[in-house]
């Protein structure tokens, strides 16, 4: 009896096929349940004896691997596997750098570690995704091709440039504005014609975040043509040359620059008109804030900057001067009003936030109305002067602290002793490209968290250790495990080994290992 | 290259060399991996807090000795915890309160001596240490040469009258259970299969209970396999209940046959209906087959039955080309002692019980442990040499199931539900669900879709891939 048959007999039962049974059976009579299963088991086995496999239809081909890119070396995977031992967000940062070194190395993963890569890769933005691809090679492309989990399908850049979606074109020209600014224009250029205003104003954003004077050309063509004052023009575009405006004002030496300077000029209290005279006088000239004049118009201002797209506080704004003036207190570089001042960064500060022309009093407070627009200068600037300036008068400022150049953070950190307070320490500058402090500021730093923790019953904070984790030279591992040691026979030995000693210790081995790869590779 | 069939008879010619049971080859300090340590730890949790004490700094007075690894590590109180690990049988002793086997401290220790083995300079064993591996070594001499104390004839006679008897009325239930089955079967294919999925699992669970109550749990273990089928597989629960229903009912024909059988085939049809095997029993028997090899460890499988937790370590013999299933069991309450690393090679010596295919063995002895392959194993050039060889031992053994295999060439594809292991002919095998995608994935960066050499095993029609050869080396998947 065929297999199908018994398999059909068993299932409907054999109560139910009592005929198909005696069709096959060779006994006359009715055949009982107990020689069925004594068939059924002998087919059984019978089939499993003589069973051939199947054979697969499809080609098995290997594609066949032939990297251009060399493979890594140990020591790359051992940074790999720190990376992982460590924790969020500064694992984010040094896989970011890892994947970075690699790309820009042209080396691609060990086949043992390319699905860890993927996994760790992908939930990460689409420019580290890029990256990633390239380091898996080809057997990082096999797997993401199979695979339902892994998501690193995006567009090649020029594709997600022209067919993207909103989310992914913005990304990507930040992306590429930080990287390369020039190659940034060229990208905006070629495509502005077809953008929509909402699209322009946004990419726009983009650019004043990440100033540079690779924009000017470009920006001065929008000024002039596109975004210049028009009868009905709408609200979106008087934006965008307010924004316009702010940047070219920033960047100096063009000619909306000079025409913010000529307005200044105006309001010297020597009454100097040109920009030689004003430069000539040394004596420190106040400004007045006089009526409307040709200049100082709501309508000029508006043409020449777009002013009317925002409005004044009426809580701290007393005249509609004091308003036009916070545009060009924040804009105009610090270097540009000294100058024509006839003054010291310090003075200079100073008059700002508390001659009493610009101060306020709300609850009984004294309040300077461009306290904000001198912060805002020192995203734009990093003028280390004028962050220093604005520490000395408030001290409690620290966020200030991250708009300073590396070098000027640690000096002025460690001139001020602050190497010890963790609120300091957070706000080092360089976050975003994880820049690293030099060797002795990193020892004086992990000093003090191992003196503050041991000594000081200070605590440190996740943040604080975070920030350690990201910015301590590598070159203090040794130093680390010196202090490990020390910490030994402490009652804090735990709590130094749970939430100092390894978070650091993985995160400096991780960037013990990518920066001696970067700097071979640079030899090479 | 076609692998040599040992068949059963093979076995028992194997030279059963005591003497080479007091030769102790030096074994290196942890010859182990890091991932292969992993491997050890119980849980997740005791990993990662092992890891955290692979740290110089929180260990004094560590040594190494050709056996074993010691240390001492700072808990949480002010006496120290004193961990050791014997690194020839795997076996860990430390005097922290954890009921973790191993401990965190043990594993920390053998991760330390992994990574920093400069540090294990002190060769001289403290008494500490030394005191537990002379009278481990006691007792393994013990286990390996000690003859049980003779009984004096009548006390002996007592006992096997007594063990008789107590066999012959667990016979008597068994028959009843087995009839009683043989109805309820009867029954099943009478009314037809096609009530199988509506049947309520009471059911199954009364017959199941009834088949414990006449002492063959092991029958009890195939009538719940009819109810765990899934019955979401339109056809596929057929074939496998069929299948389930021929094996059970072969058993219950070779029970009726039992008096006819052979003295190992009736130990066979006891070990299948649920008898169960002795482990000690079986170290202390002389007569025991014993198999000296060079055992890749193939693979560990981990399953959780309610409070039961079964491990199953897959040895392949490199020199004999058999292979052996090594069974451990651990509860709730009696944590599983895991003292196997896949992946590894043990020179070791294994017991296996009796049966008419033998497969499941114990560790009599182990001496070193390598991670280079020393050999290569022999391997089936294809998918249909192993069905022949399949075949082979179907024929002396209805019910074997998990069968090791190596297989030259295999190339793995992975299509949308299915994934299969494809050899040169492009034969295929469906392989195991368990396979989880993530290791084919890791499979498929190794091999870059090229064909491997690849072990595994052959169960249910399908195969579980559980490494490949690269290098001379065995990678676990």
């Amino acid at each position: 009896m065929m297999w199908s048959t018994l398999r059909d007999i068993a299932l409907i039962g054999t109560a139910k096929r009592k005929n198909s049974l005696k069709e096959y059976w060779e006994n006359e009579g009715d055949v009982s349940e107990r020689e069925f299963l004594d068939h059924l088991t002998r087919s059984y086995f019978q089939m499993q004896m003589g069973q051939s496999l199947p054979t697969y239809q499809k080609d098995i081909s290997a594609p066949g691997i032939n990297e251009e890119w060399e493979t890594i070396d140990e020591s790359m995977e051992a940074a790999f596997r720190s990376i992982q031992e460590t924790s969020y967000p500064e694992r984010n940062d040094l896989f970011a750098l890892w994947v970075s070194a690699l790309y820009e190395g042209e080396q691609i993963a060990a086949p043992s570690i390319v699905v860890d890569i993927l996994k760790e890769g992908n939930k990460r933005n689409r420019s580290i995704k890029r990256k990633i691809k390239k380091i898996v090679g080809q057997r990082g492309a096999m797997i993401i091709n199979i695979s339902r989990v892994f998501q690193y399908d995006e567009n090649e850049s020029e594709e997600i440039w022209l067919e993207g979606n909103t989310k992914d074109r913005r990304e990507y020209l930040s992306n590429l504005a930080k990287l390369d600014p020039q190659e940034a224009v060229v990208l905006l250029q070629n495509t502005w014609h077809k953008e929509g205003l909402r699209d322009k104003k946004a990419f726009i954003e983009i650019l004043a975040r990440s100033l540079s004077k690779e924009y000017e050309e470009f920006l001065i063509t929008l000024y002039d043509g596109e975004f210049a004052s028009k009868p009905n023009e709408k609200k979106t575009e008087k934006e965008c040359r307010y924004l316009i405006s702010q940047m070219l004002v920033s960047l100096g030496d063009n000619k909306v620059h000079h025409l913010a300077k000529y307005g200044i000029s105006k309001l010297l209290s020597n009454k100097r008109k040109s920009i030689i005279g004003a430069l000539s006088k040394s004596r420190f000239q106040k400004l007045e804030l006089e009526e409307e004049s040709e200049f100082w118009n709501e309508d000029a201002l508006d043409n020449n900057f777009g002013l009317k797209s925002v409005s004044p506080d009426q809580s701290i704004h007393h005249t509609m001067m004091h308003f036009y003036l916070s545009f060009f207190i924040e804009n105009v570089p610090t270097t540009t009003w000294t100058e024509f001042m006839g003054t010291t960064l310090d003075d200079w500060v100073d008059y700002i936030l508390y001659d009493e022309a610009f101060v306020v009093v709300i609850n009984k407070q004294k309040q300077s109305i461009y306290r904000s627009q001198i912060v805002n200068k020192t995203l734009v600037h990093k003028d280390a002067g004028l962050i220093q300036k604005l520490l000395k008068v408030d001290k409690s400022n620290l966020a200030l602290l991250a708009n300073l150049k590396m070098a000027d953070y640690e000096l002025y950190v460690l001139q001020n002793k602050m190497h010890r307070s963790q609120e300091a320490i957070k706000h080092t500058p360089g976050r975003s490209d994880l820049l690293q402090w030099s060797k002795s500021f990193s020892l004086k730093v992990l000093d003090a968290a191992f003196d503050s923790l041991m000594n000081g019953g200070q605590f440190p904070t996740r943040s604080y250790v975070e920030t350690l984790a990201l910015h301590l030279s590598p070159d203090t591992f040794q130093k680390l495990n010196e202090y490990h040691h020390r910490a030994s026979n402490s009652s804090k030995f735990n709590y130094w080994d749970k939430n100092l000693y390894l978070p650091l210790k993985n995160s400096l081995l991780a960037k013990q290992h990518i920066f001696n790869f970067k700097a071979k590779h640079k030899q090479s | 290259m076609p692998k040599s069939k040992v068949n059963n008879k093979d076995l028992n010619i194997l030279t059963k060399d005591v003497s080479c049971f007091f030769i102790y080859i030096q074994a290196n300090l942890v010859n182990l991996s890091e991932v292969q340590i992993d491997g050890l730890a119980p849980d997740a949790a005791s990993e990662k807090a092992g890891k955290k004490l692979s740290d110089p700094v929180k260990w004094s007075n560590i040594g190494e000795s050709e056996r074993v690894i010691w240390g001492e590590a700072q808990g949480s109180g002010t006496k120290k915890y004193k961990s050791q690990v014997d690194l020839r049988n795997l076996a860990y002793k430390c005097t922290c309160p954890s009921r973790k086997f191993p401990c965190k401290h043990c594993l920390g220790l053998l991760y330390l001596a992994n990574q920093v083995p400069q540090q294990f300079s002190n060769d001289k064993e403290p008494d500490w240490v030394s005191e537990w591996m002379d009278k481990r070594a006691a007792k393994t001499d013990a286990d390996l040469v000690d003859e049980p104390q003779p009984a004096s004839s009548e006390d002996q006679a007592k006992k096997d009258k007594a063990k008789l008897a107590r066999h012959e009325e667990r016979m008597v239930l068994v028959a009843s259970g087995v009839n009683e089955l043989e109805l309820w079967l009867e029954d099943l294919v009478r009314l037809g299969l096609l009530n199988l999925p509506q049947k309520k699992a009471s059911e199954f669970a009364n017959v199941a209970a009834r088949m414990i109550d006449a002492k063959a749990p092991g029958l009890a273990g195939w009538v719940r396999s009819l109810a765990n089928l899934d019955f979401t597989q339109k056809d596929k629960w057929l074939d496998d209940a069929l299948q389930i229903i021929a094996k059970l009912n072969l058993i219950i024909k070779s029970f009726h046959n039992y008096n006819n059988l052979s003295e190992e085939w009736q130990y066979t049809i006891r070990t299948l209906i649920g008898w169960s095997q002795s482990k000690k029993e079986l170290l202390a028997n002389p007569e025991a087959d014993l198999i000296k090899d060079q055992w890749l460890i193939l693979g560990q499988e981990r399953d959780q039955n309610d409070d039961l937790i079964t491990e199953r370590n897959w040895y392949y013999g490199l020199k004999t080309g058999i292979s052996a299933l090594i069974l451990n069991f651990g509860t709730r309450f009696a944590p599983l002692e895991s003292n196997i690393v896949p992946g590894v090679i043990s020179d070791a010596q294994l017991a296996f019980f009796p049966s008419v295919w033998k497969q499941r063995a114990v560790v009599k002895l182990s001496n070193k442990m390598t991670r280079q392959l020393p050999m290569m194993p022999i391997c089936y050039p294809d998918w249909s040499e192993f069905y022949t060889y399949r075949a082979g031992i179907l024929t002396v053994y209805p019910w074997a199931e998990g069968i090791p295999f190596f297989v030259l060439n295999l190339t793995l594809i992975i299509e949308k539900d299915q994934t299969y292991l494809c050899d040169k002919d492009k034969r295929y095998m469906i392989v195991d669900h368990r396979f989880d995608d993530e290791s084919a994935l890791r499979l498929l960066s190794l091999s870059a879709g090229e064909p491997v050499i690849m072990g595994g095993i052959f169960r249910n029609e399908k195969v579980m891939p559980m490494g490949i050869i690269v290098d001379d080396k065995y990678l676990l998947l």
